[in-house]
């Protein structure tokens, strides 16, 4: 019988610490000298001051201890236990806490605060000297990060021209709302151009915009720039009296300032196979925007350029048009309906 | 010419005219003795009776038990039963018709069949429905079985995705399809099912001719499936928002192929064909989910039966059982398993594997991701397309055929048009039992209407050009969807210029967006790496400039797949609450929203080139919302491998004694669905009947 041995090719050695593991890659430091079985993360990461996030459990893939089973209290940074949980190995082996530790409410201060994981039963066999052993040592206690950030302010602009003259004024919808619910009535916001001039100072109504539970706004009128071309604004937004941390919000306002809009450019939308018009057809000549009327005819107000015209409807595909605007122009768009199969072509 | 069915006279529960849905062989269901008055052996409900191999007791046995009563089910049941044989048919589902109840009904056979001649003569039907003249010049029509076998085997034929639709498919199966699909026609016809004009072919039904009407009935006072017609509320049209127990999809207009009043689609295919099977005395076990193969040794020696398990459905508003339309025929058995004896032979037609993400995965790793299901996951439950026939084959030693040809059609998988609901691939309202178990509609945009949002994956990040997105490679079917250099009857079949390299990179249209959906992103993580759910971004400006009616049944913000929110932000955190497959926050979306902002602003898009297809709009205006662009796998190809008799073949070559196949669970045949499953189940029908029990 041929025995065969275990070979002349060198396997690399097995990796105990795989993901997960919190351990010291280099040389030791004293704040990273210990190897933990698993790592606690906060879902999501960071978290908004005061929201509620969740626990999950990440184990490395060759785990220096038996997991299944084990106990955990969650201690918040004062010690107080705020949850309880197991440690579930999947039959695909893969670790979860159940029940998930959900719900947890975040700290109202930003910053880094050092939770922990307690195990508290040993599932290894005992005997009496290791459980009196036991019984002497502190159970494990696993430390976590929850990040607390501050709340972002959600800003919206809209309602606003796609293009606006230069030098002429021009209106716009600004909306607050903070993303963790503080409520934003009466919120202060400002405007500054492209070289930080501020350009309006306002704050945000008592009406939540139309459609919307609670966002809160206000119409802006502003004056356009002088100079042609793209421009980038900012609206500014922050909270600095409210009890919960918000960060500053600095949310671009885009603005494409042309010269007169004086020239006519006046289209037809249809089907291009039976030349009905196509009602409300949309019309777009960067950065020009119209809607055609119930007949399919539209006009665009636009400056003298090059222009990529698309116009598209329900139930068409859009068409393009490539072209010079110089002058008044009349231009019709045949439109190709959708070939998406039917219900019924699609179906055998 | 339409051949009328006698009237039934051995049979002493022939119904009145006008079908009465629910008192109709009431008192013959129980026992299952709907049969006895015609000469055939009936179905034995006394259980514990005669040991089989390994001491199996068996509950029931017939002489040809059929799994799955769709179209290869009960094509394959009423061709038994003609043949004298008594016939089980075993499905999952609550009810009967499978994924036919709900298609559009396009038939596609050929090989001059008789609606084929009919319409080359000018005919009309022999009942006088039809009023408009043939669709389809007679020249389009002019077919034989030959040059129905060259087309469906040519080896020529390249798609726009330059994939082979025909190459690969078995030819001893091609060629016994080709010759059966005139028989098949009139058999159809023989079981009440009318057919329109024929207009073009389905797909992978061949380039050379027309071989494809549609199914219809005519509106009328009251169904009658023996007369042709139907009411407008059975055929779901007398309500614009609601749809009826008969008709989970709304009928369609079918004027322009029959005349005024003709409406089509799968209803008035499956329902007749149910009808025809249920008056003939086919016996059916609804509720249950065909689990197993016995055979006699584990790869050897006959295939005697098989194991079944009760799988009711219950309402999850009512909390009863849903119940079949019909109940004649029926044999209501609520036993967990029971083991059911075949004399002759079963017959596997219980649909294929796009349902179930650890078979499917086999042809395509990423479609692993139970995120995306089947189409009709709703009417048909958790068992459609589960894949049952391949494993239970498998496991008795089957071989396969037809691998790649998951690939090459357009809709095996591929994103869904119809937004924020699960069940993308057709629509359904309220009115049918299987509603609540999609709760919408689905909002349908059509391809055209991507350019209006944004596509996001799990993690809130675009990962294509929106408007190639939902974009579909042609099926290569008569007149040519552009695949083939010479469009109808130019056609050459077998022609080494139809894959020519100069004509295929001209004609390749693919974008792969589909591919690029299903793509690892930051957020798939180990052991599975599954890509994730993808939403349509979109705002209130978005609704304003389309009329999109997003509102009850079209979308439903208790599903999990529509939301509304004021912010971009809490838009994130309500899909990362609500949706079932949501997996991880969608943290990028509101960076991704304001990127996206400012491309419209500059008109260019540096990331998917989107200013070169269509119009861009900004995504500013609350309310916000998000609706799941799901990416649904509809047919399945690639399967059990099959012989001229549709036996199925083991890894030898051999057939395996007593068992037979028909419809998605085959492969080796790269056709979309009807015409496939009605021949192959004929066929089946034919032969399982003819084996000595």
């Amino acid at each position: 019988m041929t025995t065969l041995q275990a070979g002349g090719s060198r396997l690399p050695a097995p990796d105990p610490a795989g993901r997960g593991t919190i351990s010291a890659a280099g040389p030791q430091t004293t704040r990273q000298a210990v190897t933990h079985p698993f790592k606690i993360v906060t879902v999501p990461a960071p978290i908004e001051a005061a929201s509620s996030f969740r626990l999950e459990i990440e184990t490395p893939e060759f785990p220096s201890a038996e997991l299944n089973g084990a106990e955990l209290s969650i201690r918040d940074a004062e010690g107080v236990e705020v949850a309880r949980c197991t440690i579930v190995r999947g039959s695909d082996g893969v670790h979860v806490l159940a029940p998930v530790p959900m719900g947890l409410i975040a700290p109202a201060t930003t910053g880094s605060h050092l939770w922990q994981a307690v195990l508290c039963s040993d599932d290894a066999t005992e005997d009496d000297a290791d459980a009196a052993a036991d019984a002497a040592s502190p159970p494990e206690a696993v430390p976590f990060a929850v990040n607390v950030a501050a709340h972002t302010i959600f800003v919206s602009v809209w309602d606003m021209p796609p293009a606006v003259e230069a030098g002429r004024p021009f209106a716009a919808t600004v909306g607050l709302k903070c993303t963790c619910g503080c409520d934003t009535r009466g919120w202060a916001f400002s405007i500054t151009d492209a070289v930080g001039c501020e350009v309006h100072a306002g704050r945000v109504g008592d009406e939540p915009a139309a459609g919307t539970e609670a966002l809160y706004h206000a119409r802006v009128e502003m004056m356009a720039p002088p100079d042609v071309g793209r421009a980038v604004w900012n609206v500014t937004a922050h909270c600095p009296d409210n009890p919960m941390p918000h960060a500053l919000r600095i949310q671009p306002l885009h603005l494409n300032v042309i010269e007169r809009a004086e020239i006519a450019l006046r289209l037809r939308v249809v089907d291009a196979e039976t030349g009905a018009p196509v009602p409300r057809a949309k019309i777009v000549a960067h950065p020009f925007r119209t809607l055609a009327d119930e007949t399919g005819a539209a006009e665009l107000r636009v400056a003298p350029g090059e222009y990529r015209i698309f116009a598209s409807g329900k139930g068409y595909f859009a068409s393009q048009h490539s072209t010079r605007v110089t002058g008044d122009m009349e231009l019709v768009a045949e439109l190709h309906p959708d070939r998406e199969p039917t219900v019924a072509d699609a179906w055998a | 010419m339409t051949k009328k069915r006698g009237t039934d006279s051995t049979s002493g529960k022939t119904p009145a005219v006008g079908m009465n849905r629910r008192d109709f062989f009431k008192a013959g269901a129980a026992a299952g003795v709907g049969a006895a008055a015609l000469a055939a052996p009936v179905a034995a409900p006394a259980a514990g009776h005669e040991a089989g191999p390994g001491g199996i007791t068996w509950d029931y046995e017939v002489d040809v038990l059929i799994c799955g009563g769709g179209c290869a089910g009960i094509t394959a049941a009423i061709r038994a039963r003609d043949a004298g044989a008594s016939v089980l048919v075993v499905d999952a589902n609550y009810d009967l018709g499978g994924r036919m109840l709900h298609s559009g009904s396009f038939l596609s056979l050929g090989g001059g069949d008789v609606i084929q001649k009919r319409d080359m003569a000018g005919e009309a039907d022999a009942e006088g429905y039809i009023t408009v003249p043939p669709v389809e010049d007679p020249a389009e029509l002019d077919d034989n079985v030959d040059l129905l076998f060259t087309d469906v085997t040519d080896w020529s034929i390249v798609d726009p995705k330059a994939q082979s639709p025909y190459r690969y498919n078995e030819r001893e199966m091609m060629r016994a399809w080709a010759e059966n699909c005139p028989p098949t026609r009139e058999f159809l016809m023989a079981n009440y099912v009318r057919f329109t004009r024929v207009s073009g072919t389905h797909g992978g039904g061949g380039l050379s001719r027309a071989r494809a009407p549609y199914c219809f009935l005519m509106l009328g006072d009251v169904t009658d499936i023996r007369k042709g017609t139907i009411t407008a509320e059975d055929a779901g049209l007398a309500d614009a928002e609601r749809t009826s127990p008969f008709a989970p999809v709304k009928m369609e207009d079918a004027t322009s192929l029959v005349g005024p009043g003709a409406v089509r689609n799968g209803v008035a295919l499956a329902r007749p064909l149910e009808f025809s099977m249920r008056e003939k005395g086919v016996h059916i076990m609804l509720n249950r989910h065909f689990d197993d193969l016995i055979r006699e040794e584990p790869f050897a020696g006959r295939v005697v039966g098989i194991r079944a398990s009760y799988t009711p459905r219950i309402h999850p508003v009512s909390g009863q059982r849903l119940e079949s339309f019909w109940q004649n025929g029926n044999i209501d058995e609520r036993r967990p398993s029971v083991n059911i004896r075949a004399r002759k032979a079963v017959i596997l037609a219980s649909g294929g594997h796009a349902g179930n993400p650890e078979i499917r995965s086999m042809f395509y790793g990423a479609m692993r991701e139970p995120a995306f299901p089947t189409s009709g996951m709703a009417l048909l439950g958790p068992a459609a397309q589960d894949g049952t026939a391949l494993k239970a084959a498998l496991r008795v030693g089957a071989n396969m055929a037809g691998m790649q040809q998951n690939l090459s059609y357009p809709t095996t998988f591929h994103i869904a048009s119809r937004l924020g609901t699960r069940d993308a691939y057709t629509d359904m309202y309220p009115g049918h039992p299987t509603f609540a178990f999609r709760g919408a509609t689905g909002l349908a945009v059509g391809g055209s209407g991507f350019e209006e949002f944004i596509a996001v994956n799990q993690v809130g990040k675009r990962f294509f050009n929106e408007i190639r997105l939902p974009k579909r490679p042609g099926a290569n079917r008569y007149p040519g969807d552009k695949a083939a250099p010479g469009q109808g009857l130019d056609h050459k079949p077998l022609d080494w210029r139809n894959c020519a390299a100069e004509w295929v990179r001209q004609s390749y249209t693919y974008d792969h967006g589909l591919d690029a959906a299903l793509a690892m992103n930051e957020g798939s993580k180990a052991p599975h790496y599954h890509s994730g759910s993808l939403w349509a971004i979109m705002d209130q400006d978005t609704i304003d400039r389309t009329g999109w009616e997003l509102r009850f049944p079209f979308v439903n913000e208790s599903n999990g797949y529509f939301f509304k929110a004021d912010t971009i932000q809490e838009l994130a955190g309500k899909i990362f609450a609500g949706h079932p497959y949501a997996r991880i926050p969608l943290s990028h979306l509101g960076t991704t929203v304001d990127t996206w902002n400012g491309y419209v602003a500059a008109g260019a898009d540096p990331e998917f080139e989107r200013e070169k297809d269509g119009p861009m709009y900004a995504i500013a205006k609350p309310p916000f919302y998000a609706l799941s662009i799901m990416v649904v796998w509809h047919d399945s190809y690639g399967g059990l491998r099959c012989n001229g008799r549709h036996q199925v073949i083991d890894m030898d070559g051999q057939p395996i004694p007593g068992l037979y196949a028909g419809g998605e669970a085959v492969g080796g045949f790269n056709k979309h669905g009807l015409g496939k499953g009605h021949v192959q189940g004929f066929i089946a029908g034919t032969f399982a009947a003819a084996e000595l029990g």
